[in-house]
């Protein structure tokens, strides 16, 4: 599977990503800059986390003007797979590709700290590996940090009713214990919103780093589960590719060394 | 020292008539919307009231922006109402008014 991620002037958590995908994940790997007019042939977009433009004005106010992101709306606007972390959420609310806007934390602090993440829909193409876990009964919380001065998510009420009545809402912010609780919402978001999703399903916004928990070595995996939900959908759709010899056997073989992994995180 | 003043002066009163004349600055300010709530302009009123100022009501915090034009665009004021649309505010938590 080929990943671009965009890189704009201020962007942080490029090479984060980058990482992730081609060397803990083996990918294929495009950075795109932000001036570039072409996507060329990547399979999903990621929109990295931040300061693009020095968060001047409004968090990726001036970033959702750059040329690529023309493009991107139109991938997105086509089915195609956009995920945006962190800044790259901000940015996404500000292209109006999902609903809503970011305010500064309740607390008007940046916070950098490990949260739980309550999944609330696992049927979309980011989310389908984040279901029950092999060896648990329940879905178990995500355990991913956050690092943001504005992820105070704010929806009017009648775009928080549609949000819910569509599921698209995708995560929550709780307890360990999977709780939706006052204590666990660490920058005063709407209904511990931290992650949402379009209608349609093929582009998420998340203020959480999966980034930043992709390996054990950095205190949790758990944003593996996120990538390989991603790999799953795109391994699905190019069934029909493979049966017919399109598809390189790589991806499928990461595939399953991610079912591995997860399963073996999960008896331990 | 005291020529020198009064040119230094005459030279700042002369740039102020030339900019009237030929350039038009339109100021927006930009302000989260009541249904909003403003942690910001709350915490700025906690500590007015901690340093003794009775009687406030409500603070809210906003962006004041200056948009000079050099003369070039035919309708500044239109122009500035589509620049807040567009760009300057986010309609979904920000209202804006155009001085």
């Amino acid at each position: 599977m080929k990943f671009g991620i965009v890189v704009f002037p201020g962007s942080n958590c490029d090479h984060d990503c980058e990482h992730v995908l081609r060397d803990v994940l083996k990918q294929e790997v495009k950075m795109l800059w932000h001036k570039e007019h072409s996507l060329e042939d990547v399979d999903c977009v990621v929109l990295p986390g931040g300061f693009s433009y020095g968060d001047y004005l409004r968090t990726g106010a001036v970033a959702r003007f750059s040329p690529i992101m023309k493009e991107v709306i139109q991938f997105a606007h086509k089915g195609g797979l956009v995920i945006g972390i962190c800044n790259g959420f901000q940015i996404l609310l500000e292209a109006g590709l999902l609903p809503g806007a970011m305010l500064r934390n309740h607390s008007l602090k940046f916070i950098c700290k490990f949260v739980y993440l309550r999944v609330e829909n696992t049927e979309t193409p980011f989310t389908n590996a984040c279901g029950e876990d092999v060896g648990a009964r329940r879905a178990v919380p995500l355990r991913i940090p956050i690092a943001h001065g504005e992820g105070n998510y704010f929806a009017d009420e009648a775009t928080l009713k549609r949000l819910k009545e569509n599921n698209q809402v995708i995560f929550r912010y709780c307890d360990e214990n999977g709780q939706i609780t006052e204590e666990s919402n660490p920058n005063g978001s709407i209904e511990n919103i931290a992650g949402i999703c379009n209608k349609e399903g093929n582009i998420l916004g998340m203020m959480p780093h999966p980034e930043r928990a992709s390996e054990l070595e950095l205190g949790s995996a758990d944003g593996r589960k996120v990538w390989g939900s991603i790999l799953n959908e795109w391994n699905d759709k190019s069934q029909l590719r493979k049966l017919i010899g399109l598809s390189s056997d790589g991806t499928k073989d990461v595939s399953v060394r991610h079912d591995d992994y997860l399963s073996k995180n999960n008896t331990t | 020292m005291e020529s020198g003043k009064g040119k230094r002066q005459k030279r700042t009163t002369d740039d102020r008539r030339q900019t009237t004349k030929r350039n038009t600055k339109i100021r927006v300010v930009v302000t989260l919307k009541k249904s909003v709530l403003d942690p910001q302009g709350q915490t700025v009123q906690h500590a007015l009231e901690s340093l003794g100022f009775k009687g406030i009501a409500c603070v809210r915090m906003g962006k004041y922006i200056e948009v000079a034009f050099n003369g070039k665009s035919e309708n500044p004021k239109q122009s500035a109402e589509k620049m807040c649309k567009k760009l300057l505010a986010n309609p979904v938590i920000e209202q804006y008014e155009i001085l």
